[in-house]
């Protein structure tokens, strides 16, 4: 079974190490949710393992090949997709331009795979020859998705897709992921809120300030774990208690301040 | 013994201070006579490079016999005085000065036209030639301010282009076409200059010029063009105001091309337009990124190769146009426009393995130094405290009040505060900002500190108003911030940042740096020891003079938070400032943020990190979708049942 | 009367050949980020080629605009591999660095052309029709800027219709809009670049041939053309692809019109003006992406 991997990589932006020794992998047909919080770098994660990210050091692989020096756009032709955020969308081109242009490492199936797209998504057939620019959130999601599938990857990673979206549309995004992984996609989910994975995936990997704090199993992570690489039970060692020097806030004003929707 | 083993039987015996040693009270005073030492000779090797350049200059023009040599020389220094002014602009502040050329041109025929129409004086006639080209330079310069780079870079060719019709337009002036005959000679208190007497002349003012423009390259002049040419949002915040440097800047080149110019008018006694085409043009540019546009000597290598070389060993006249173009094309191949930086840094690296005596300061990317105690944490924070006694009067000290900000992107509401929620960050106080992705809390630190425009609400420090200001006024007010992503200049060593921090505190005009008078050089001397103190106390130590670029995330992180800190504001705003950083430097920052603000300095910290949040805060703002949600201690939000769905998702 | 009409079909047909190179810089542009400096001396080539193969070798119209617009266009994909594929790494910069590498090529280009081809101007006769076409009152316009304005426009229509409806059309308009996501969907972002570099060699070659009869094949006007296109680009050339043909008729119309109205000498110090007060009062447009960087 092929696997896409990170192992014990590295990596980050300019002068920056925000991953430190992260492994991560999925292999065809299976859901693997990484869950953590913000800033724990869930999307480095997901940039790293496509190629978007150089590797400090450690190692990235694509089925049986070492992926660590390939050039960006070696990627998608290996079968690896991803979408997040900017969204990989041509705001001024149409829907049918845009699949055309995601799926254009596969061009000689273009007609099949964009009616198998326009199944998938019927609103995107509605709208094919409407600019990108036009569509809603939710249906950008889609977009995206559907181009990223219009080359029949092996992997998809996904970075917090249900952001912005409405619950029926995340539950007919979770809904399109199931076939997806039963017709033998690898699927990476990144997600802030771990209710909206949980349910679904086979595996859980929780990041916490750039390291992997927990793999495994779904039925294996509780949700203690999961809560307490969210809020942190680590306190420092002599740590001094804060005080509050010169606070010259007084208690109306703090009351005022609480709780303002 | 030979000099490796001297070298080495120094380092052991620790008279040179290793990383990651605390000073203690005795051996600090020796550390501060070998710094010292250090410090002279670094001195003495920035300086020899113009020194060596005057010597060789004299003794060229004193000896040479050849006429068309001295000939083509003086026409090279000219040009070098031109280069050196385009390169300062543009290697340090990213400047495409196409125009340099029209500017010399600008300056040669008003001097000469002073001379020969008007029979003024020649060193007269040479200052009305450098201030025609100061004012078409500050012409071209509100094109520049108004629009791109690339736009202003246009504009200067096209006047070069110019050249010819413009002189056609003022034929009678100018000559026209077919030029203008330059009679005059000048002459230097009775003596007649000749072409070995300009020689020496365009020798002097070219070794002049380069000191002054090395004394702003040092100067916070200098730290402020690199920021603008790499991160122009950190030169906002830091209460410069762009314009103003690039004013400045324009002002300098210009001034140079003019003097270059003024001096060129008066060599051959013949004056025509065609000395000045758009050949000339491309090959400045090309001796500016040949010889190294940061670097201060660069450009005057540059000339020497690639005017004089071809001008008096080959000739290549009619070879020209293919010579100066492939040579353009192989330089900027090469060296990506970083000759003088690659020998440069080679060089530098010698200079430092023989200054520290084989104690190779060696940083190790994986692992930083350990973190100081809490000692030397609070060294840090006295130091940084002892900066701000003379200051406090300047800063406000008034709390930072935010009421009901509103703001949209292309529709989309960032930030819907409703206009009774009001924000405050007191002196003294670290207020903790909280929220997923997506809830406004990076948009709310801008529109604080004024890199966003507001669509409502007010924001005010103490008594003073704050919103709609441009984000130097709202510096200069008494706030300033880190940035999520630090972009630091990559040449500069977090040394002389730090030291051009603190220089800049005591606000010292450009002339004073120019001239580096005494004033100036105090400043600096006591910056620079301070920086050097600052940098021993921090994870710093080992990379203090090292350029940016090699910094680990780390010390970048750190270096960021301790410029946001010197300025001498009383409220600070830290972005993320634990992204990127270790568990034992995150420590280590919560420490240092804790110690400022038992001394009375406001934070207002956007973080991720929950468990140094918790661990720092006194009061803790959470925002979702753009609005505040919930407020309080720690204890208070921590037990708080909406503050752990938010975080989590999971609905309790 | 007939003088103004005159010079406005010399403007026009001038202008045809800036807006032809205007077209070019506005594509490389959408699609690299970057601008050819050496595009004028690309015009000159076309022009000296059409010397060399229609009245040297006397071949055929047809024959000589195939050859020379392969070999221009391979010329300017030369560019783009020489001075902007090198600096790959470096594009996403606030720097510019590829503007001194298309000026060094610029440079090399007009010396070698002046080496191949001398510094004097060769007479290029009309390629079809007879020399002059006359209108009646007295407007007489020379054949050569009829063709001019008519390539022009069938040029655009055909880069639209290209940009609209062909793949690579559609790549870049594609890279224009999102770098990102073209590399994300596996296809090499600077191979696009790459082609838009040909394509404008392409338009700058047959601008070149078309004007030959009018300016001469002349090898040192390189930077007069790239000067005047960079004007119309300015003036007029982000909006779409006809505003670069305006911005290249108001050009070729403001340098005709004040040659004959005010001199000779008066011609570019006028178009100097007017682009000045254009980017003073309306700074906006294409670049205004890099202009945001201003704080």
């Amino acid at each position: 079974m092929s696997r896409l991997a990170l192992a014990d990589a590295f990596a980050g932006y300019v002068g920056t190490d925000v991953l430190r020794a992260v492994s991560v992998a999925v292999s065809e047909s299976e859901w693997v949710g990484l869950l953590g919080p913000n800033g724990a770098g869930k999307s480095t994660v997901l940039k790293a393992i496509t190629g978007q990210l150089r590797l400090r050091a450690g190692s990235r692989t694509v089925g049986e090949e070492d992926a660590r020096r390939w050039r960006p756009h070696r990627f998608a032709r290996a079968g690896v997709r991803w979408v997040g955020e900017p969204r990989p969308i041509f705001p001024t081109l149409s829907v049918a331009e845009n699949l055309a242009i995601g799926g254009i490492t596969r061009r000689a199936d273009h007609d099949a795979l964009a009616r198998h797209v326009y199944d998938l998504m019927p609103v995107l057939y509605d709208k094919r020859t409407v600019a990108a620019s036009q569509l809603s959130g939710g249906q950008q999601q889609m977009l995206a998705i559907g181009q990223a599938l219009m080359s029949e990857p092996r992997f998809l990673c996904l970075d917090e897709p249900s952001l912005g979206l409405a619950p029926a549309a995340v539950a007919a995004m979770t809904d399109l992921i199931h076939e997806l992984v039963a017709s033998g996609v690898g699927v990476l989910w990144a997600e802030q809120y771990p209710e909206v994975v949980l349910g679904h995936c086979s595996s859980v990997v929780v990041l916490s300030a750039g390291t992997v704090v927990r793999a495994a199993p779904v039925a294996d992570v509780t949700r203690s774990d999961i809560e307490s690489a969210y809020l942190g039970e680590r306190s420092y060692e002599d740590a001094p208690p804060p005080e509050t020097h010169g606070n010259e806030r007084d208690e109306a004003d703090s009351a005022r301040e609480r709780t303002r929707p | 013994m030979t000099r490796t083993s001297l070298r080495n039987a120094i380092g052991r015996s620790g008279a040179l201070r290793k990383p990651g040693q605390r000073s203690v009270a005795g051996v600090s005073h020796l550390d501060g006579a070998s710094s010292w030492v250090r410090q002279i000779r670094r001195q003495q090797v920035r300086s020899s490079g113009i020194a060596m350049l005057a010597v060789v200059l004299v003794i060229f023009g004193l000896l040479d016999q050849q006429q068309e040599y001295l000939l083509t020389g003086v026409t090279a220094l000219t040009l070098a005085i031109a280069a050196s002014g385009l390169g300062f602009a543009l290697g340090l502040g990213g400047e495409f000065i196409l125009g340099q050329l029209a500017l010399f041109a600008v300056s040669s025929y008003v001097t000469a036209w002073l001379t020969v129409g008007h029979n003024w004086n020649f060193w007269v006639a040479c200052v009305g030639g450098i201030v025609a080209a100061v004012l078409v330079g500050l012409v071209l310069s509100l094109v520049g301010l108004r629009t791109s780079s690339f736009y202003f870079a246009l504009v200067g060719f096209f006047l070069v282009y110019l050249i010819p019709e413009i002189t056609q337009i003022f034929s009678a002036q100018t000559g026209g076409t077919a030029g203008l005959a330059v009679p005059d000679i000048p002459s230097f208190f009775g003596t007649q200059l000749d072409t070995r007497g300009m020689f020496l002349l365009a020798a002097a003012v070219l070794v002049v010029a380069l000191i002054f423009l090395d004394n702003l390259r040092r100067s916070p002049l200098g730290s402020h063009l690199r920021h603008m040419r790499d991160a122009p949002a950190c030169l906002a915040v830091a209460g410069v105001r762009a314009s103003t440097v690039r004013i400045v800047t324009y002002l300098v080149s210009s001034a140079l091309a003019g003097a270059g110019g003024a001096i060129y008018s008066h060599i051959t006694g013949y004056l025509l337009p065609t000395d000045f085409d758009l050949t000339t043009t491309v090959m400045l540019f090309a001796a500016v990124i040949v010889g190294g546009s940061t670097t201060l000597l660069g450009p005057t290598i540059g000339v020497l190769i690639l005017y004089m070389l071809p001008n008096t060993v080959f000739n290549i006249q009619s070879y020209a146009d293919l010579v100066y173009g492939a040579t353009v094309l192989a330089s900027v191949l090469l060296f990506r426009g970083r000759a003088g930086t690659v020998i440069g840094n080679r060089y530098r690296r010698i200079k430092d393995s023989m200054l520290r005596g084989g104690n190779r300061a060696g940083v190790s990317p994986d692992r930083p130094r350990a973190p100081g105690t809490s000692g030397s944490v609070d060294e840090l924070v006295d130091i940084l405290w002892g900066l701000r006694e003379g200051r406090q009067q300047q800063a406000q000290a008034g709390p930072l009040l935010v009421r009901g900000i509103r703001k949209s992107f292309a529709g989309v509401a960032a930030l819907d505060m409703s206009p009774e929620t009001v924000m405050r960050t007191n002196p003294g106080e670290v207020h903790l900002l909280l929220g997923p992705n997506g809830s406004g809390k990076s948009t709310l630190l801008n529109a604080i500190c004024g890199l966003v425009r507001v669509d409502g609400g007010t924001v005010r420090l103490g008594d003073t108003e704050l919103t709609g200001l441009p984000a130097f006024r709202v510096a200069r007010a008494g706030i300033s911030r880190s940035f999520q992503s630090p972009s630091l200049p990559a040449e500069v060593t977090p040394r002389d940042l730090i030291s051009s921090a603190l220089c800049q505190l005591r606000s010292l005009s450009y002339l004073h740096w120019a001239t580096l008078d005494r004033k100036a050089r105090r400043a600096l001397r006591e910056s620079r020891r301070t920086a050097h103190r600052i940098c021993a106390v921090t994870n710093l130590s080992a990379a203090e003079n090292r350029p940016c670029v090699e910094l680990t995330s780390g010390q970048r992180r750190i270096l960021d938070v301790l410029l946001a800190v010197i300025s001498g504001s009383r409220i600070v705003l830290l972005d993320e400032p634990a992204a990127g950083l270790s568990e034992a430097e995150r420590e280590q920052l919560g420490r240092m943020v804790r110690g400022l603000a038992r001394r009375g300095i406001g934070f207002l910290v956007v973080e991720h990190d929950l468990n140094l949040a918790f661990n720092i805060a006194d009061c803790l703002t959470v925002m979702a979708g753009g609005r505040i949600v919930i407020h309080g201690t720690p204890d208070e939000v921590r037990s708080s049942a909406s503050a752990r769905e938010i975080f989590t998702g999971v609905k309790v | 009367m007939s003088e103004f009409l005159n010079s406005l079909a010399t403007g026009f047909g001038l202008g045809s050949v800036y807006g032809l190179v205007a077209l070019s810089f506005s594509f490389i542009y959408r699609a690299t980020g970057t601008f050819n400096f050496a595009q004028g001396q690309l015009v000159t080539i076309g022009s000296l080629l059409a010397y060399t193969l229609s009245v040297k070798a006397g071949l055929p119209v047809l024959v000589t605009l195939i050859i020379l617009a392969a070999t221009v266009a391979v010329l300017g994909g030369l560019t783009e591999r020489v001075a902007i594929w090198p600096l790959a790494g470096r594009l996403d910069d606030n720097n510019m660095t590829w503007l001194i590498s298309t000026l060094g090529v610029a440079v090399l280009l007009t010396g070698a052309a002046e080496r191949i081809w001398g510094t004097v101007p060769q007479g290029v006769p009309n390629y079809v029709g007879p020399a002059v076409l006359h209108f009646g009152s007295g407007v007489d316009v020379p054949t050569p800027l009829v063709v001019a304005i008519v390539v022009a426009i069938a040029m655009a229509v055909a880069i639209e219709l290209f940009q609209r409806y062909s793949l690579w059309g559609k790549l870049m308009r594609a890279v224009a809009d999102n770098r990102r996501g073209v590399e994300l969907a596996g296809i090499n972002v600077v191979t696009v670049g790459l082609a838009s570099f040909t394509l404008g060699g392409l338009l700058s070659g047959i601008a070149g041939m078309v004007i030959a009869p009018v300016t001469y094949a002349d090898s040192t006007l390189g930077f007069d053309f790239v000067i005047y296109a960079f004007a119309a680009f300015a003036i007029g050339g982000f909006v779409s692809h006809w505003g670069a043909l305006l911005g290249g008729w108001i050009v070729g119309c403001t340098e005709s019109l004040g040659g004959v109205y005010l001199g000779l000498e008066y011609q570019d110090v006028v178009l100097f003006g007017l682009l000045i007060v254009v980017l003073v009062l309306r700074p906006e447009g294409l670049i205004a992406a890099r202009a945001a960087r201003r704080v």
